[in-house]
Order: C-alpha cells, then structure tokens, then sequence
C-alpha cells in the first residue's frame, strides 16, 4: 500500500511540474528580483547601481504618484460600484424566462468580448468633444430642448400666465441649452468619460449575477410573497442577501482590476489632459519603459501589490458585515 | 389580490423590463454600428459631415484600402500564430496539472494549489520589469517567445478551471482504466482529457480572447515590424503627427480585428459563459 | 523502458523539451551570414514617401551587393520602439536620431562616435553638411550623427484666401502684430452659427513663440527651466490668446479631430505652421495655389524649431563600416537628391543646387526652405529631456493635440501665474543627476 502511495505522490509531482518550473521561472523569481531591483537604479543598458530605499523615499515625495493613486482610486471608486450596481439591475431584468431574452443576453454580453486596442480607438472618436457620436447626439437633445422650450416660452406667453412662469421660460430660452462636455479633452470629465465606457462592458458581472439569480431557489420567493412582498420586497430580502457573496466576488475583482487598467489611458489619453488620466500603471509604464528607471518602476510595482492586498483585505473584513454565506 | 389583476400588473412589469432593455440594447449596440458605418464613409464624409450622418457613397473599398496602408496580413499572421501557440500551451500544461491537484494525492497539495491561486492576485505589473530583463538577456526581445513560453507551463486561472471539471467527473472510469492496466498518465491523457470538452472549450475562448487582443506584451517585446501583431498595427494608425489620421481606414481595421473575437463569441457563447460563471460562483 | 512513454515522466520532460526548443530557436538563423547585415530601422513614413526611400535603397543595393542591407519600418512611437530595442540588447545598426532623445542615447552609449570613421574615409567631407545642424548632433567635437534633412518651421499660405480678403502675403517685414492683424481678416465665421469656417492660422508653437521673443525654454546646460521669465510668459500669452482671446487658431478641442494640415487642404485654414515634409501631402490635396515664408519674427528676430534628424549606428552594431556607406549614401548626393520634392537636405550641395531651388514644382519660394534652416534652434541636450517635456506639456502648454491649462477654451490659466509654479518642478527633473 505504502508503495502505491509512494508513487502516486511521485506522479502528482510529475504532473505539475510543469506548473512548479512555470511557477518559479515566471512567477516566484521575477518576484524576488522584482524586490531587488526596487533597490537599485538601472536603465537595463548598463550595470545596476544600487541606491538602497532611495526609490521608495522618492515614491513618498513624488507629487505624480500621490495624483495617479487618487486618479485611479477616483476611478475605481466610481467604475466598481455603479458597474457591479448595474450589473445587478440587468441580470434582474433578463432573468425572465420568456423567448426572444437570449437575444438581449446576447448584446449585453457581447461588449464585454471586444477589448483592446480596436475598442479604445472607437471610444476615444466616439468622445472627441468636436465631432463625436456621443457629443453630436448631446447637441441633438439640446436642440431639441431648446424648441421645446421656445415652443412652450411662445404658447405661454400671454397675460394668463404668471409672471413667475414667463421669466423662468425667458431665462431658460436665453440660456439655451447647456454645452456638452469636453470627454477626454477636459480634465474634469476625462475620468467620468472613461467610467461611462466601463460601464459598456460590465457583461461579466451580468452573467454571474444572472447564474446566481437562477440558483435561487423558487421556495425562498414564495415564501417571501406569502408574507406580503412585492416585487421590491423579494429583491431586498431573498435575492440580495442570496446574490451577496457573488457581489462580493465581483466588487473584488472589479476592484483589482480597476487599479490596473493601462490600455485605455495609454491609447486614448496618454495621462492627459493635465495627467487628469494618468492612472498609476500607466505612470509605472512611463517610468520604466519610457524614462528608463526600472528600479523606480519596481518599486512602483510593489507599492502597488502592497495597496491591492491592503484594500481586499479590509474588503474582506468588512464583508463579514454584509455577506450572508449559504447557512 | 385577484388572480387578473396580478396577471396584468406581472404583464406590465414584463413590459416595463422589455422596454429597459431594448433601451440598453440601443446603447450597447450604437457604438459597433456607429463603427461600422464610419468604416463605410469616404474621407471627406468622415471630416465633413457629422458623426450621425449615413455613409453616402458606401465606400466598401475601405476594407481594402485599410489591410494594404499597413501590412494587415503579416500582422495577421503573427497574431494568430502567437494566439495558437498560447492555446496549445495552456490546455495542455493547465490541464496536466489540474489533473494532478484534482486526482492525485501528494504531500503539500493543497498548499501547492492555493499559492498556485494566489498568483492570480499579484498585478501583472510586478513581476514585468524582472522579467523583462531576464529576457533581455536570454535574447528573447524582439521574438514571440516572452508572449508564448509561459503558456506552455499553466495560467493558474486555466488550472483553477480545469481542477474544478475534473473534480466533477466521476471516478468510476478512472478506477476501471487503473484495473485494466492503464498508468496514470494514459488515463489522463485518453481518457479524462477528453471528458473535458467544456473546460477545453472555455479555456480556448478565454485564451483566445486574451492574446488576440492583448497590447502591452506585443509592444513591450516585439519591436521589429515584421513581428507586430493586429493590436500594434491598430495603434500605429495613431501618432503621426502633421498627417492626418484616417479615420475611416482605422475604423474598417478595428473591425476587421474585433471580427474573429465576435464570430467566436456567436458560436461558442454557451462555453463562455459557463466559463464566467464558474469562475464566479466557486470564486 | 517502453513504460517511460507511458508514464507521467512524460511530463517534465515535454516542459524541459519546451525549454530548450524556446532557448534554440532562432528563426533567423536563415539569414545569409556570409554577407555583413547591416539593419537600418525607418521612422514613420507615408506611404507615397516611402516608395521613394524603397527605391534609394534598392540602389544603395545594387551599388553595394556586397553588403545584406535590410531595412525594418516602425510606423509608431519610433523613439520608444528603439529604445526598448536598445535596453533589451537587440538594437538596429542605424538609427534614425531627432534631438530630442540624442542626449538620452549619448549619455547611455546607444550610439558610437563618428569621428574616426569620417576621417578615415577621403571621399567624406563633413564640412558638406550645415553646420549648425552637425552641431546639434554632436558632443563637443565627437560628432554622433550624419544630419540626413535640416527640417525646420515656417508658414505655408492659401494664396487664393489671401487675395480674396485683400490681405498682402507675408513677408519678411511680418512680426507678431502683423501677423495677428492678418489673422484676424482672414478668419470668418460665415454663417454665423458660433462656430469658426475659416481659421487665420494653424497653431504655433509655443516653444518658438518663447524664442522668437527673446526668451528661453532651459538654460544653456539645460539644468535650469527657463519658462517663468517675462519674455517666456509674454510668449506663452501670446500663444493661447492666438487660441483662446483672438481665437484665429483652432484650440486644442478643434484640433483634436481635424489636424491642421486637413484644414488647409480643404480650404478652411489660410496659415499654417509647416515644414517640407508637407509639401508632398499639399501638392497631392490643395486645388489652389500656395507658397510659403518665414515664420513672423518676435523682438527677438526670427526663430523656428529644429527638427533635423540625423543617422547614427549603434553601439551593439557589428558592422559599423558597412553602416556609414548606407549613412553616406543616403544624406548625400545619391539620396537626398531624388528626394529633393519630400526633404530639405541637410547637405549643402543637393540644399542650394538648382535642381532644388528652381525645381518647378511647389513651393515657388523654396529659398525660404534653407532660410530656416539658418534661424532653426533645438533644445540644449539634457537625458531628461522626455521627462521634462511631459511634465511641461502636462502642467503648462499642453501636449500636441491635447489641452494644457492654459489653453483650455472654458478656463484658462494665466501663465504668468502658473509659469513660476511648474518651473521648480522642471528644475528639479533636470537635476536628478545620472538617470536611474
């Protein structure tokens, strides 16, 4: 017996020795060089010099990596919680068994497929603050409720009216209507714009919330209606407490993600305007491969880590609070 | 409440959900047609007029100007060899070592298999720079080895997807192949292996998905143009400056680009979910 | 021994197998290498451009059969992809230098001193080439790069838009105020809806406006940033005015869909800030006339933006004899004068010869072309050049293409508020001492 097991040890050895050597060549010794590295000064052309914690004294007073930590917890604060939000409200509406909701699934999925370069490129047109689809469709409901306005300013115009009424019509008529916003050409709404394209693809979260709804089982809904609750009351009290883990899972890893993002800035913005979208990886990204300073670069990276780990450790904390695990 | 009136006010809600949806399904689906439409609209169309103006003529020539103004088929080329190479390597070593944690027991298993998990937590950032120098020096800049080799040793997320199919499937097959002979790794191999249909499938897609469109690894290490993939010549649409980007070009190309992700997506999208899902609700 | 096969030793060794096929595959293990490979990366090109340079180097080809010339096209980011190629030890023999990342290359040993090489080849005369553009590429007297174009800035005009409004075309005796009155006629907005039909002008440049003014970007060892001086700030005003106040140039917003060069095409742009390089884009696009003239002069006189570029070989080059002929051929009269329509030669003999000056072809004043080259100023060499030029463009003027603070049409900054604040941040980039 003790052979057999013996040996079976040895075969699970074997098979994931190609896991073993990835793991170590990959993961575990660029991990430890990572830590090295973040203690020297080099631009990989000639030797490394080593400047001790100079780097990490540097990450403490450098203003850009206080601007891109706020730019992306700025985003991540935003993207996360209104997409896993979002997310939620669609995998309610298409949890309804009738035809032709496959279809919907569909095109709530299929943004999520796309990525990269190609969708980067689509949205940067798709914001140009001049000529773009989103811009030229905000002009169109200007106008339209800028005739709305002149319509009603003009039909109201008669002794009948209150005066009140006549001079809120009149302000609003010369007003006109409001300028559409800058997008990526504006600091101030270059980072709503790119929350506003994540919440384009939050297809993922949608399927899972979707999987987990239709793991719920039908008695908890009844009883819930037998004790008097609507629509509203079921959501709150049998499908929210039941999907919590899963809203859990996906503000975390929504979360983790959002700290990382760099396709988008680095296609679409560059950082800018005025750094505005210079999120951290991106300024990581910059430093090493731009103004070859690999070391800084490394000890940006673990900083990182170290705020990643830090954040869904206290998420999980927290979520001793709110998730109610099956019983 | 009377049965018809709940029946009204349930038809009503329906039609209320219908109408949310068809709403997001516009939103969700205007920014590809509004693609496609620019990628028909001759250049002085594009520059003219406004971005909600039809293509008129329907310049289907586009297509054809944008695979020739940059070398679309070479990149082409390297794209799909680097996204099969990555495949290969990941359904065969993710798969392998699945099985072992899922079937086979060795001292340290579970340990072994949560620091294999926990890798997934480490930003991807972290461990570039070393490895950028390791292959600096193993002269694999400028080749698609840094982009391929690492498959072929397991992506802890494959293997987390895999372990949890094989954990599924019964054992009775593998307790009779183990009497009539077989060694561990035939079984593997000629039987559970191909069980896995599914997993494969996901594991495929997500891979696919992943390398087809990925864009900092090719720039980091493919620099000589012949080795550029779909998502570097995309970009290089980009950044000429004092000449003017061509819109309309860059449009039919990012089309062309997304196509293959979106054919595979119709077809496949039972395993793609199912992906998803598993990923999270055993997460 | 058949058990192996079956066995889960299988595994390892397929990983192993991997491995060392990873480490000796060598795809170009094709090449002929009897024959020197000399790699030439060339920058971005279009592609009407890029038929001409093929032909040059089919015929460096035919005249050197000895040497395997290959050429490998970067078509973006060219200074980035060459210099990840440099830290990642797989560089080109020759590279393509602007000024701007020639300090960094330097001060990295990227790319070899040329001096001995030009003195040990008689038929070689650097004195040939502009001087001051050799300058600009050199360290003291170690001259690193061969200039292939003396590409510098002026303004091309729509002649047909100038002799509708009545407007004399610009001449030498044009300076700012000149300029603004011209640029104020030629903009209109012919319907009336707000927004502008024809612009005056295309941007300017910012860093030229500085110098045209008497001012400067760094200080001449380039550890100091200059910017908050009075001229430099009058400057910067004048700049975003012409933007934002004046608006006869379009702001960034404008600029961001529609280059400037697409509104001169189209007839919706009477100036524009251009260089030679254009010309062959503009002789295809414009159905009207134009010519060009130096940009307007500041109190300072004239001053336009260098952006030479030049050849240089790297360090990890393993044929760097065979890399000058290539460099020989192409800056001088063999190359550059079959690309007398695209390039201003930085080589004195193809810049003044008739073929060039009276060549009918547009522009008609193409004396103006090496005129510039006179006035034409680069930035003092500095590593962090790349770094201080981001945080410049972020924090004050705005990168190309996208908006600064104080070019920003709803709220602009006053740079002579701003100036004095971003200025120690530069100064203390261009201090770091030796790059990390």
């Amino acid at each position: 017996m003790k052979r057999l097991r013996g040996r079976e040890a040895l075969e699970g050895y074997l098979f994931i020795s190609p896991w073993v050597i990835g793991f170590v060549v990959f993961a575990l010794g660029p991990l430890l060089a990572a830590v090295v590295i973040s203690f020297t000064s080099w631009d990989l052309i000639g030797p490394a010099k080593s400047v001790g914690v100079e780097n990490y004294r540097e990450l403490a007073r450098d203003p850009l990596i206080a601007k891109s930590l706020f730019n992306t917890f700025f985003y991540a604060a935003f993207a996360v919680p209104l997409g896993v939000a979002f997310a939620l409200v669609l995998a309610v509406l298409l949890n309804t068994k009738t035809r032709g909701i496959s279809i919907y699934r569909t095109i709530v999925y299929l943004p999520a497929v796309t990525s990269g370069v190609a969708i980067a490129i689509l949205w940067k047109l798709l914001f140009n603050a001049d000529s773009g689809l989103i811009n030229e469709v905000l002009r169109l409901f200007g106008s339209l409720y800028e005739a709305a306005i002149n319509g009603m300013a003009s039909a109201l115009d008669s002794r009948f009216t209150p005066a009140a009424v006549r001079f809120i019509l009149e302000s609003l008529r010369s007003l006109g209507a409001p300028e559409p916003p800058g997008w990526l050409s504006d600091p101030a709404w270059s980072k709503p714009a790119l929350v506003v394209m994540s919440l384009w693809g939050v297809g993922a979260p949608t399927i899972i919330f979707l999987a987990g709804l239709q793991g719920i089982p039908r008695e908890l809904y009844e009883a819930a209606q037998i004790d008097g609750a609507g629509k509203f009351g079921k959501f709150r009290h049998v499908s929210l407490p039941m999907l919590s883990p899963l809203i859990f899972f996906n503000l975390v890893m929504g979360f983790i993600g959002a700290m990382q993002i760099f396709v988008q800035v680095f296609i679409m913005t560059d950082g800018g305007p005025q750094d505005s979208t210079l999120f951290y990886v991106l300024y990581l990204f910059k430093q090493a491969f731009q103004y070859l300073k690999f070391g800084y670069g490394a000890a940006m990276a673990w900083l990182l880590f170290f705020i990643i780990l830090g954040a869904t450790l206290v998420q999980f904390v927290l979520s001793k609070r709110w998730v109610q695990y099956e019983r | 409440m009377s049965g018809n009136r709940r029946r009204i006010r349930e038809t009503g809600d329906t039609l209320a959900a219908y109408v949310i949806l068809t709403l997001v399904a516009v939103v969700f689906l205007a920014p590809l047609a509004w693609m496609f439409a620019t990628s028909l609209k001759q250049e002085s169309q594009v520059f003219d007029m406004s971005a909600l103006s039809m293509p008129n003529p329907v310049e289907w020539g586009n297509y054809r100007e944008a695979i020739s103004v940059i070398p679309f088929m070479r990149y082409l080329f390297n794209t799909t060899l680097i996204t099969g190479l990555t495949i290969v390597g990941t359904l065969l070593a993710s798969s392998v070592a699945a099985y072992g944690f899922a079937r086979l027991r060795f001292p340290g298993r579970n340990v072994l298999f949560i620091i294999a998990i926990s890798t997934m937590m480490v930003p991807g950032i972290v461990p570039m720079i070393p490895r950028f120098a390791m292959y600096k020096y193993l002269k694999w800049v400028d080749t698609i080895k840094p982009l391929v080799v690492p498959f072929f040793f397991g992506v802890p997320f494959h293997i987390f997807l895999f372990r949890q199919f094989f954990l599924t499937l019964p054992r009775d097959l593998e307790d009779a192949a183990k009497i009539d002979g077989a060694s561990t790794f035939q079984i593997y191999w000629k039987i559970m292996l191909p069980l896995t249909k599914p997993a494969l499938a996901t594991v495929t897609i997500f891979t696919f998905m992943g390398t087809w469109n990925d864009f900092m690894g090719p720039w980091v290490y493919l620099k000589s143009q012949a080795k550029w993939t779909l998502s570097l010549g995309l970009a290089s649409f980009q950044g000429q400056q004092a000449f003017q980007t061509p819109w309309h070009l860059l449009m039919a190309a990012s089309l062309l680009v997304l196509l293959p992700a979106l054919i595979i997506f119709f077809v496949a999208q039972k395993y793609f979910i199912r992906g998803i899902a598993t990923g999270g609700i055993k997460g | 021994m058949l058990r192996l096969f079956r066995s889960a030793f299988l595994i390892p060794a397929a990983a192993v197998a991997v491995i060392v096929v990873a480490l000796l595959a060598k795809p170009e293990r094709l090449a002929d290498t009897s024959r020197p490979i000399v790699v030439y990366a060339h920058p971005p090109c279009p592609p009407q451009l890029m038929k001409i340079y093929e032909s040059i180097f089919d015929d460096f080809r035919q005249k050197r059969p000895e040497i395997d010339f290959r050429v490998e096209r970067v078509t973006s980011m060219y200074e980035q992809n060459i210099l990840t190629r440099i830290a990642g030890g797989v560089a080109p023999d020759i590279i393509f230098v602007y000024p701007q990342n020639f300090a960094l290359w330097v001060s990295k040993g990227a790319i070899i001193e040329l001096n001995d090489l030009i003195d040990q080849d008689p038929a070689f005369n650097i004195g040939d080439y502009y001087e001051n553009i050799v300058d600009i590429f050199s360290v003291g007297e170690s001259i690193y790069g061969i200039p292939k174009d003396g590409t510098s800035f002026y303004l091309t005009y729509n002649k047909g838009i100038f002799d509708r409004e009545g407007v004399a075309y610009p001449d030498d005796t044009w300076d700012w105020d000149k300029f603004l009155e011209a640029a104020k006629k030629l903009t209109k907005d012919f319907d009336g809806d707000g927004k502008i039909d024809r612009f005056g002008c295309g941007a300017l440049s910012w860093e030229e406006l500085v110098w045209q003014n008497g001012g400067r970007v760094f200080s001449e060892d380039a550890g100091e940033c200059l910017l908050d001086s009075p001229e430099a700030i009058e400057a910067l005003e004048f700049y975003a005015d012409l933007q934002i106040k004046y608006h006869v140039c379009p702001n960034p917003i404008e600029r961001s869909f529609l280059g400037d060069i697409t509104r001169f095409w189209q007839g919706e742009m009477a100036m524009m800030r251009s260089a030679y390089p254009h010309s062959a884009e503009l002789r295809n696009r414009c159905e009207f006339e134009w010519d060009i003239a130096l940009l307007p002069k500041g109190k300072a006189g004239h001053a336009s933006r260098a952006l030479p570029s030049a050849y240089a070989i790297s360090t990890q080059s393993r044929h760097p004899k065979e890399a000058f002929e290539f460099i020989k051929f192409l800056t001088g009269q063999e190359g550059m004068m079959q690309l007398i329509m695209v390039e201003n030669a930085a080589f004195k003999p193809v810049a003044t010869s008739e073929a060039f000056l009276e060549g009918d072809f547009l522009p008609e004043h193409k004396s103006v072309v090496s005129e510039t080259v006179r006035y034409a100023r680069a930035f003092p060499q500095t590593p962090y050049f790349q770094e201080a030029w981001d945080r410049i463009t972020q924090q004050l003027t705005g990168a190309d293409g996208s908006l600064g603070p104080i070019t920003d049409p709803k709220n602009p900054a006053s740079p002579a508020e701003l100036a004095p604040i971003i200025v120690p941040d530069i100064n203390k980039i261009l201090r770091q001492g030796p790059p990390k």
